[in-house]
């Protein structure tokens, strides 16, 4: 449950990322243009900008200037020396540079004094005069109501004079539209990232899906091979440890989950062990070492039906499991053929029924082990396998008691296909009873046997 | 770790990514500030705009050549081509609308001296083609007298044939202008043009500064005395009536246009301001001698005296102070812009 939770989480952020990625290059994108308003202030028929303003985007500028309609208006490009002289004494707006990215700073004044003769600058009264047709503009336009003028910015002090003209002429307001080169570097960032999310919150919900299904199979077997089983705890715990490898994403989650579930697992074990198998079951669908061991009696799959298998059989088969096992497991990662009917068995066949016959053609082929064994085997390696992940999704979101009782819930849905039992000893014994096995002893070993498992676990990891 | 820690970890590495992504879309990098760049140290006008300029100018010539209207001068011609032209036009139009009366300048141009200078007044040279007739090229001097002025016609001489130019920085470059009282050179640009107005005047023999002037034949020198020497010998009458011809010249103060060569030396035009003044018996009467000066003189009744006045436009090349040169004339334009019996 935790896990899909958290796999959905991820898949979200992932796509969040994602979408704030896309967003970035097309709703929040940079416009390609700098556009940007100068308003004249004070008197004057002038406007003129300071040298430096026509590039200060980019080279090419295409400027608007506007006046009341009826009025003529012009626009021209020259050296700085030339716009000033030409300008003179009369009063005019400065452009300064961009106050924002859509304002230009305007300044009132003449430009300063030339040191030409001693005379004050008297004010000169606006004259309207029209700049357009001298001999020293490299650019102008002018047209009545407004103009519009390009220039591509050259080496050297341009400044752009606007005049409006006329005898009751106003200074233009202007507009200077830059392109601008925009650059979206947090779109593949952003997007890979959240590609990456979404994976592995996608795995998460995969694997999320398939562990109570998996439990559901694992129920049934276990209904069937129960007390038989032969593997132990311990090489299960190992064959994780070395599956740490192989699995890549999960590695190093892994690797702190198993250092977590020391600890964590101590607190659990206690209430569970008195209450036996039956509690421990429905308690914990995901904690991985106990766990393993509650499951056992519930679903039959994991590492505490493996424990108590252990003690009643024979110590020389334990110690061949774990290899056999991991040996299995790997094989049967890489190919579904290999696993023996186990392995077919739970993908096809979720129902308990109909894997015990499957399951007896799977003996014939490892004839080493008997069907219990195999069973106990792959029980053993699912358990590790589950353990593996739960572990893991604990160290991402730490596991708590509620979880787990969801998740007993859960488990005592899926498998209470039949009808009459309610809890899984319940269901176990009538299995057992249906099929033949009386024994029940084996699970109160299972229950003593936990906290050593949990303990070797520890170790192991 | 417990879920807490995880579930805080998760939310602030959430936090980091959506934040730092927000900010990144929406926070933007200050607006730039204006960056002034060079100061201009080049010419004033590129060759582009200069060529417009001599463009215009020549149009406008053009139109009112074509009508010998002054009026029509005046948006582009200025000082004394401006009353040279008027008075070429006066003298046209009293001979039957005679085109010969004004000089052509072709609007074409060879060589362009574009100046440096960032204040006005500017004066920008331009050395023409040959003309339609394969008259020798014009050198024109076009003056921009105030920022909000066009630049305008101020002077033309016609080149004298055969001579050489000095060389000038490049129009890309721009030449500098060089004051009238510049102490670079032998003489001042003034100076230089005070020596040859008596040069003018008096003669190369007479006159006291023919050393320092390299004069090539027919400059204006020649030109001025050996007019005189033809009224002196070949006027009817002239030593009958116990007549006497001064010639006169200066230099107009103030008219004085110079740009720096490439030697460090300059070229420099101004105007001449020369009078000729034929004196005969009291009872004597002296009438107007060429169509010109008829055209001048108008309905003016003859006297025993003719004084014409001329407005002599001319370039000079002054070698800087140490080079040891000598002055040259490189042309004039000689005109006669007045008479009368006075």
């Amino acid at each position: 449950m935790l896990q899909r939770i958290l796999g959905g989480v991820l898949v979200l952020l992932g796509l969040v990322s994602v979408a704030l990625g896309v967003a970035s290059a097309t709703v929040w994108r940079d416009s390609d243009t700098v556009v940007a308003t100068a308003r004249p202030a004070g008197d004057g028929t002038m406007v003129v900008t300071d040298p430096g303003v026509l590039g200060l985007v980019s080279d090419d500028v295409t400027v608007t200037a506007s006046v009341p309609d009826g009025q003529k208006v012009t626009l021209v490009v020259g050296r700085d020396v030339d716009v000033d002289g030409w300008v003179g004494q009369e009063p005019s707006s400065r452009v300064t540079g961009l106050s924002d990215w859509e304002t230009l700073a305007v300044e009132q004044g003449a430009p300063e004094p030339e040191g030409e003769g001693d005379e004050p600058a008297e004010p000169v009264k606006p004259s309207g005069a029209d700049p357009a047709g001298s001999d020293m503009w490299v650019a102008e336009a002018s047209d009545s109501g407004g103009v519009t003028l390009r220039w591509s910015d050259r080496p050297g002090r341009w400044t752009l004079l606007a005049a409006g003209v006329g005898d009751e002429a106003q200074a233009p307001s202007l507009t200077f539209t830059w392109p601008r080169a925009v650059t979206t570097p947090y779109l593949w960032p952003a997007v890979g990232a959240g590609a990456a999310l979404v994976l592995v919150g996608l795995v998460l919900l995969v694997l999320g899906f398939r562990k109570p299904r998996r439990r559901r199979r694992a129920a049934a077997r276990a209904a069937g091979g129960d007390e038989t089983t032969t593997t132990a705890a311990e090489p299960e715990g190992t064959a994780d440890s070395s599956e740490t490898g192989t699995a890549t994403l999960f590695g190093p989650v892994r690797g702190r989950g198993t250092a977590d579930a020391g600890p964590a697992a101590p607190p659990w074990t206690p209430p569970e062990a008195p209450g036996g198998d039956r509690d421990a079951g429905p308690a914990d669908a995901q904690g991985p070492g106990p766990a393993s061991g509650q499951d056992a009696p519930e679903d039959g799959a994991e590492l505490p039906v493996a424990g108590p298998a252990v003690v009643p059989g024979d110590e020389s088969r334990t110690a061949e499991v774990p290899v056999a096992g991991r040996l299995l497991r790997r094989s049967r990662r890489r190919a579904a053929p290999v696993a023996p009917p186990a392995g077919t068995d739970a993908v096809a066949v979720p129902t308990p029924a109909p894997p015990t016959p499957e399951d007896r053609p799977a003996t014939g082929s490892v004839p080493r082990m008997t069907r219990r064994e195999l069973r106990a085997q792959e029980e053993a390696r699912r358990a590790a396998e589950q353990g593996g992940v739960s572990r893991m999704l604990r160290a991402m979101t730490g596991s708590i008691p509620v979880v787990r009782q969801h998740g007993a819930p859960e488990g005592s849905k899926d498998d209470a296909a039949g009808p009459d039992l309610s809890t899984p000893a319940g269901r176990a014994a009538a299995w057992r009873a249906t099929w033949g096995f009386g024994q029940t002893a084996d699970r109160t070993g299972s229950s003593g046997d936990r906290p050593g498992h949990d303990s070797t676990d520890g170790e192991n990891r | 770790m417990n879920r807490r820690t995880a579930r805080r970890g998760l939310a602030a590495a959430t936090a980091v990514v959506v934040s730092s992504t927000l900010l990144t879309a929406c926070a933007e990098d200050v607006p730039p500030q204006p960056q002034a760049g060079q100061a201009f140290d080049g010419p004033v006008l590129s060759e582009e705009q200069d060529t417009d300029v001599l463009t215009a100018v020549g149009e406008t010539l053009g139109k009112a050549d074509k009508k010998l209207e002054s009026k029509a001068l005046k948006s582009r011609v200025t000082g004394p081509a401006l009353e040279v032209r008027t008075s070429q036009f006066e003298i046209a139009k009293s001979n039957d609308d005679d085109a010969s009366f004004v000089t052509a300048i072709p609007s074409e141009s060879q060589q362009l001296i574009i100046p440096t200078t960032n204040t006005w007044r500017r004066t920008s040279f331009s050395i023409t083609a040959p003309t339609e007739d394969m008259e020798t090229p014009r050198l024109v001097a076009l003056d921009q007298s105030e920022a909000r002025d066009d630049y305008k016609m101020w002077a033309w001489v016609q080149l004298i044939p055969g001579v050489q130019m000095p060389a000038f920085a490049d129009a890309g470059i721009g030449s500098e202008a060089v004051p009238a009282d510049d102490e670079s050179l032998v003489a001042t640009p003034a100076d230089a043009l005070a020596q040859y107005a008596d040069l003018v005047g008096l003669g190369a023999k007479k006159s006291s500064f023919s050393d320092a002037f390299d004069l090539p034949d027919g400059d204006l020198v020649s030109r001025v005395q050996s007019d005189a020497k033809n009224v002196r010998e070949n006027t009817p009458g002239f030593e009958d009536a116990g007549s006497e011809l001064t010639v006169k010249y200066e230099a107009r103060k103030d008219a004085v246009r110079a740009v720096r060569t490439a030697d460090g030396g300059a070229l420099v035009m101004g105007v001449l301001e020369g009078t000729t003044k034929l004196t005969a018996e009291e009872e004597a009467e002296v009438p107007p001698l060429t169509a010109t000066q008829e055209a001048l003189f108008g309905d003016q009744d003859p006297s025993n005296v003719l004084t014409v006045e001329y407005t002599d436009m001319v370039a000079l090349y002054v070698p800087p102070k140490d080079a040891d040169g000598k002055i040259r004339p490189l042309g004039y334009q000689h005109d006669a812009t007045a008479a009368s019996n006075e």
